[in-house]
């Protein structure tokens, strides 16, 4: 290609792309410019001198730093001349003169780049004999990262990180000269969610993780692929352990999903892992206390128990939760006992069956980076998925992508330009069809009947316009909108809108859990075979009983919340594992309580735990081997890096053991004995999964083709949403949503953390005003089935007549207050 | 660093500031020099708060207006005097013997001559500079935007006299 030029390094030619910066092309020819601010993922900047060459110019040769150096054809350099090597050795010299060279005791000794270029490159010898300048040597930048301004060699990476990717220009460079130093605004905490990549970006040992710190040595650490499952994006992390105890977790490059970076929650909350409260063996409910059993006697228990219950009851009394959160192994490991060896159908998980949502999540991440439209409807990206957000961000700034923003909050989104609208809970199918109708008109289309009543304002037409026109829109709806009462309706209405703007095969979901995809994908869904398989195909199902060895029932199961609900009619056993429904709802605890034989398998002794007859100790992913899938369908490995817990075993191998014990006669069908083999399985199973297998997916993971399932999306008219009724004393329309700092199970584990997350209802300043309540005021938010109890924290993020209280707060789950309009209920808000 | 005091203002600093506030909106980061030059004219010298407001007013991360704060020496981010003070400390002057004319400084205001300082009644703020650029001159200072020198010991007190 013409783009390729001839370039002279020390006398010898080599091609470079034209354009592309000295460091690059000469690093493609073998040769390692020394740098210290330049970064691949950050913008050139030339600050810190280390990469000085000499370039032969009009007037004689002088020195350039390469990092900053375009190349085009024909350019000479010298990078070895005694010049050039000076030049870097002074540089060298002058950073190591006030470098307090405690790499002894310094996190990054073994790692540092400062160490490994002063042995290149260094002088060997200091000029110097002064005393070393004293700076802030253990100064938190937040509850997370610690800076020693004295190893700081100011190469503004962390700065520019923070810029250039999250948008939150946090830290700044203050002072000058000797004095400089790297600090936030007084009085501010470094709050950005991404914070932690600064962390890995920092050449030296300045950064350092406060919650891993002083725990191991670089080099005696082994390390592990693996992936973050904190939620949907599927993050590629390296989990660095010694001992088989996790020491820390660093991003690791994938381009296809996370680039070079992770969110803080999958940096650092990692203390589920070691928390006191693992379950380290079986219990099992003796005179009516939890005691401690063996395996054998614990699985013989289970077996006894949900064969009592199938003899005297039908199978049909009998049901399997499972989780989003678990691997797929397990998941389609507990799908198939129920189906080939219970005999059932009652199999789900908490955003299973109820959600209504695009099974194949969204098209792609990287469209994400290549939109020049961004549509987002009832998500929150910079809460459910701070990585993503990040691309969004860059979308918007770099590409100068409109962002249209339709959530009941305020996000953080809306901070870019584009339309934003934040339609009251009940509104939004209104605002939808308005949508629909102006996207019609135009593209010239006639508008049905049942929309023309729609109004459409100057807003909807600019967004609607906006979308018709756009080349590559990426667009995606979230939990919100998706999930409990009305959001069929409210599903249908928006895909309307896509369908009518010419887009309608790129409406995608955000899965916010990390294996939501994945748990669909094997098939654990009442009404669903692995695959997305109806379960009604007989063909799938004759497929399956072969693969299976036994008959499967044809009768649709129960999902989720039926099968609680039935806990007091015909449900009389559950299996539930790594799902917490009493932790989410506590009225859920007298219909569990009603059922003759609970199993729960999980890593704590849950609320729902607690309720069991027989608790089964399950490995977390990072103590087992398992595949996940992301929200676009990319699954992924990761791979077994610590010791387990105790006796606690990986989900698979449970209910490996359970099945071999329940049914000897099938055991032929129940042989496998790794997730990997497990796996193989599963790609049998699952007609997307074909051709994949453990080792096929290395390091990058496979994602399954979108087109791989086909989904037909048609302009409709759908149920009138009816919003739960507005009087007195209910008069604030309730709002959930999931933020990054909850309170939830595996995050409040991370007790360092405790502090972030944020215990509150939010209500808009007006209402406040109008209650006469402050900010941090006790407050009851109350629904016609139960009241809460939580601080006041005034906002103008939300809309006044709104009242919003988070998922997941430890003794407030907002559960609680759903009633038959489930989280779109209407609350009374009053001082407690 | 910086201070943990904030300003208060007269009431027709506090106008004076929401003028200019006003007239800088949305200005963005070019505008932020001369913006801190004029409110620091009108405050004396730069508080938590107004630098928050001042990124506010323009629509620039604050981080940006306290790195350009804290880089350029000329801006306050603590109480200073009333007038400033700034004597050179540089080899021209000390060579002249600014040591004395430092050190008669310090006595009528009561700071300290190797560091400088404010005064008690917080009229003047002693501080001691880097070559000012008038070795011509030496010793030389400056008080306020005002060149003087060679200025002698015992002009001392009519120079902090005539001062209003
Ligand atoms: S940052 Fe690098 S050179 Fe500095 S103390 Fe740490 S290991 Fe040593
Ligand atoms: S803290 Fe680290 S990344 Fe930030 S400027 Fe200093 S050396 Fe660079
Ligand atoms: S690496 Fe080139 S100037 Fe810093
Ligand atoms: S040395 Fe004093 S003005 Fe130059």
């Amino acid at each position: 290609m013409s783009d390729w030029i001839t370039i002279t390094i020390d006398g010898k030619e080599i091609q470079a792309r034209r354009g592309e910066l000295l460091t690059e092309a000469a690093a493609r020819a073998g040769i390692h410019i020394p740098v210290f601010c330049s970064h691949p993922k950050l913008d050139p900047l030339g600050a810190c001198r280390m990469c000085l060459v000499e370039m032969e110019g009009r007037r004689g040769k002088m020195l350039v730093t390469a990092c900053t150096t375009p190349v085009n054809d024909g350019m000479v350099f010298y990078y070895n001349s005694e010049r050039a090597r000076d030049a870097r050795q002074g540089t060298l010299e002058v950073i190591l003169a006030n470098h307090p060279l405690d790499c002894p005791i310094c996190d990054k000794g073994g790692e540092c780049d400062l160490q490994d270029q002063a042995m290149e490159h260094g002088p060997g010898k200091s000029h110097y004999w002064e005393p070393k300048r004293h700076k802030e040597k253990n100064y938190p930048l937040s509850d997370l990262i610690v800076l020693d301004q004295e190893r700081c060699i100011l190469c503004w990476r962390c700065i520019r990180y923070l810029d250039e990717w999250e948008d939150k220009p946090q830290l700044g460079l203050f002072h000058r000269g000797s004095d400089s130093v790297i600090d936030k605004f007084p009085g501010t905490e470094l709050d950005a969610y991404t914070s932690g990549n600064i962390i890995d970006l920092c050449p030296v040992g300045a950064l350092t993780n406060r919650l891993a710190r002083f725990q191991f040595r670089p080099w005696v650490l082994e390390h592990t692929n693996s992936i973050c499952t904190h939620c949907g994006m599927g993050c590629n992390l390296r989990i660095d352990t010694r001992d088989f105890r996790v020491r820390r977790n660093v991003a690791r490059e994938n381009m296809a999903v996370n680039d070079a970076w992770i969110c803080d929650k999958g940096r650092f909350a990692n203390g589920f892992l070691f928390s006191e409260k693992r379950l380290t063996q079986p219990l099992a409910r003796i005179d009516g206390e939890l005691q401690p059993i063996s395996w054998p006697e614990a699985i013989q228990r289970v077996v006894e128990g949900l064969k009592g219950v199938v003899e005297k009851e039908g199978p049909g009394a009998v049901g399997g939760i499972g989780s989003a959160k678990l691997s797929n192994e397990a998941n389609y490991l507990l799908g198939k006992f129920m189906r080939a060896l219970v005999g059932t159908n009652n199999i789900d998980f908490r955003e299973g069956s109820a959600l209504k949502a695009e099974r194949r999540g969204v098209t792609s991440l990287q469209d994400a980076r290549d939109a020049d439209l961004i549509v987002i409807m009832g998500a929150d990206p910079s809460e459910e998925m701070p990585v993503l957000a990040n691309f969004l961000k860059r979308a918007a700034r770099r590409r100068n992508a409109p962002v249209i923003v339709i959530h009941p909050r305020r996000i953080e989104l809306t901070k870019y330009p584009g339309v934003h609208f934040h339609p009251l809970p009940g509104d939004e199918p209104a605002l939808f069809d308005a949508l629909t109708k102006a996207a019609l008109q135009a593209r010239g289309q006639a508008v049905p009947n049942w929309l023309a009543d729609a109004e459409v304002s100057d807003e909807v037409k600019e967004a609607a316009t906006l979308l018709v026109n756009a080349q590559n829109p990426f667009i995606i709806y979230g939990t919100d909108y998706a999930w409990g009462y009305g959001s069929a309706s409210i599903v249908q209405a928006l895909t309307n809108w896509i369908v009518a703007s010419g887009h309608g095969d790129r409406l995608g979901f955000l899965h916010s859990q990390a294996n939501a995809v994945g748990a669909a994908d094997v098939g654990l869904l009442p009404d669903m075979l692995p695959g997305h398989q109806r379960l009604a195909d007989e063909l799938a199902r004759m497929e399956l009983e072969k693969l299976w060895g036994s008959k499967i029932p044809t009768q649709p199961g129960l999902g989720y919340s039926g099968m609680i609900a039935s806990a007091l009619g015909r449900i009389k056993a559950l299996y539930i594992m790594g799902a917490d429904p009493v932790g989410e709802k506590s009225s859920y605890a007298e219909k569990l309580e009603a059922l003759d034989f609970l199993v729960v398998q999980d890593l704590f002794l849950t609320e729902t735990a607690k309720l069991a007859d027989v608790v089964l100790p399950a490995a977390s992913y990072v103590e087992s081997n398992g595949t996940f899938t992301n929200t676009e369908r990319r699954v992924q490995a990761a791979a077994q890096a610590a010791r387990a817990v105790g006796d606690s075993l990986p989900d698979w191998a449970i209910l490996m053991h359970i099945a071999r014990r329940y049914a000897p006669d099938q055991a032929d069908f129940w042989r496998t004995s790794s997730a990997p083999a497990v796996f193989a399985e599963i790609t049998r199973a699952v007609p997307q999964y074909a051709g994949m297998s453990w080792e096929s997916l290395g390091e990058r993971g496979q994602p399954w083709a979108w087109d791989a399932l086909e989904v037909t999306r048609e302009l409709a008219p759908y149920a009138k949403l009816e919003p739960a009724p507005l009087e007195k004393p209910f008069t604030f329309r309730l709002i959930t949503g999931n933020l990054l700092w909850d309170e939830g199970n595996t995050f409040a584990a991370t007790e360092r953390m405790a502090n972030l997350g944020h215990k509150a209802a939010w209500l808009h300043p007006d209402d406040a005003a109008g209650l006469d309540l402050r900010e941090g005021d006790l407050i009851a938010v109350r629904s016609r089935e139960a009241s809460l109890e939580l601080p006041l924290h005034i906002s103008s993020r939300i809309q006044p007549g709104t009242v919003f209280v988070p998922f997941s707060l430890k003794d407030a789950p907002v559960g609680e207050l759903f009633d038959e309009f489930g989280p779109r209920t209407t609350v009374a808000v009053y001082r407690a | 660093m910086t201070s943990d005091q904030t300003l208060a203002l007269e009431p027709d600093q506090e106008r004076a500031l929401q003028t200019l506030m006003r007239r800088y909106r949305g200005r963005g980061q070019s505008a932020l020099l001369p913006m801190l030059h004029e409110v620091q004219a009108i405050t004396g010298w730069v508080d938590e708060p107004t630098a928050r407001a001042v990124a506010h007013t323009l629509g620039i991360p604050e981080i940006e207006v306290h790195n350009v704060l804290t880089f350029y020496t000329l801006f306050y981010t603590e109480p200073v005097g009333k007038r400033v003070i700034r004597v050179c400390n540089d080899i021209a002057c000390v060579l002249a013997g600014n040591g004395e004319l430092i050190q008669r400084l310090a006595e009528e205001l009561g700071v300290d001559p190797e560091t400088g300082g404010t005064s008690a009644d917080s009229r003047f703020t002693l501080e001691l500079h880097p070559c000012l650029g008038h070795c011509e001159r030496a010793p030389f200072l400056m008080l306020d935007e005002e060149p003087m020198g060679p200025v002698a010991p015992d002009q001392v007190p009519d120079l902090l006299g005539g001062v209003s």
